[in-house]
């Protein structure tokens, strides 16, 4: 069982991962996308010029994870700090890593109007339709007839109203360069999610404008739900929405 | 002809794979004490070579191992779909990750 020296190391931890254990539940989509997120820029030697912009929500802890410069904004202000960390260091990328319930719900004016002014940042969004750190209840992002701890019988339109498409509102603003909706529910999806990745990351460093790459991602906690069994309820859901590039 | 040559090499193909895939000499390895038991790799794994534990680790989960260390190809679908980071794969040959990436028709659509 020992590795051999000849052999050809074909996946490894990202450097730019660090040794502490995640908090995540077991089956995370957070986690998952720390790790793409980690090898990315890994892959493009960015460690040391870029800095990353935290937000409230379950991964709040993400200066803990990934091993590049942090700052922890307020709640939902993620996108105003970086247009400020953006502004006073040209040179360095500037990413926010927000969740559905920080940009979606209370950050929605911060998010609109810095896509707006195309900022040069990237925004990676996680849309796990649900507020996951504090019990799964229900989002503005939550699809219609999904059932969470504050709607027992599923969102209705009479009283929920509909879901938020915050990432389709950020692609008709001229602002954005590049929107991209992503999952990590199996290895091809995780492999587009690292070039959509690599191409906001891109646009940021060449001054092209917001890019936003939304990630469709799991919450096995809030759903009540195996992670496989989560994994596989997403694909099904998946196949109502454009995936890939909307812009 | 023609059709038989499309056939031929179809079948040709396949063989070649199968063949491919025997010689094939991945190894997996797991760190144990990070792994949290989700049981997305056995999912993912393609030749199922991969099982969840009976053992837990030190944090009191159950954690993925090896079930057939001869099965595995080296394909990283594992290591690429773990959230927690914990599987390294090793592979002698062609690196099929690599390859994925070069020829993926995605980074020709995002580029």
């Amino acid at each position: 069982m020992n590795t051999n020296a000849s052999q050809d190391i074909v996946y490894h931890r990202p450097r730019l991962l660090t040794d502490n254990n995640m908090h995540y539940c077991p089956g995370c989509s957070h986690a998952a996308i720390h790790k793409i997120v980690a090898d990315v820029l890994s892959d493009m030697n960015l460690g040391d010029n870029v800095i990353g912009i935290g937000s409230v929500g379950c991964s709040v802890f993400i200066y803990n994870y990934i091993d590049i410069d942090w700052i922890e904004a307020a709640h939902g202000r993620a996108p105003a700090v970086a247009t400020a960390v953006s502004r006073l260091n040209p040179k360095k990328l500037v990413f926010t890593y927000q969740g559905d319930g920080d940009m979606a719900s209370i950050g929605t004016t911060e998010i609109i109007h810095a896509a707006n002014r195309g900022e040069n940042i990237t925004v990676i969004f996680i849309n796990n339709s649900v507020y996951g750190m504090t019990g799964g209840q229900m989002a503005p992002t939550t699809p219609l007839g999904m059932k969470t701890v504050t709607c027992p019988d599923g969102r209705n339109v009479e009283q929920n109203g509909y879901p938020l498409p915050i990432t389709d509102l950020l692609t008709q603003l001229p602002g954005t360069c590049f929107v991209s909706r992503e999952a990590v529910t199996s290895y091809k999806r995780v492999l587009h999610a690292k070039e959509a990745l690599r191409t906001a990351f891109q646009n940021t460093l060449e001054k092209r404008g917001t890019s936003v790459v939304e990630f469709v991602a799991t919450c096995c906690s809030g759903w009540k739900m195996s992670p496989v069994e989560a994994n596989e309820w997403l694909d099904t859901r998946m196949k109502q929405m454009k995936m890939g590039r909307l812009k | 002809m023609n059709r038989h040559n499309t056939l031929f090499q179809e079948v040709h193909g396949k063989v070649l794979r199968v063949v491919h895939a025997m010689l094939q000499d991945g190894h997996v390895t797991i760190d144990t004490e990070r792994c949290k038991g989700c049981g997305l790799c056995v999912n993912a794994c393609p030749s199922q070579s991969l099982r969840l534990s009976q053992m837990v680790n030190s944090r009191g989960y159950v954690h993925s191992e090896q079930r057939f260390a001869n099965r595995c190809i080296g394909c990283a679908s594992c290591a690429l779909i773990c959230p927690d980071a914990c599987i390294t794969v090793s592979r002698r040959g062609i690196i099929p990750h690599q390859a994925m990436q070069r020829d993926s028709l995605w980074s020709n659509k995002l580029a």
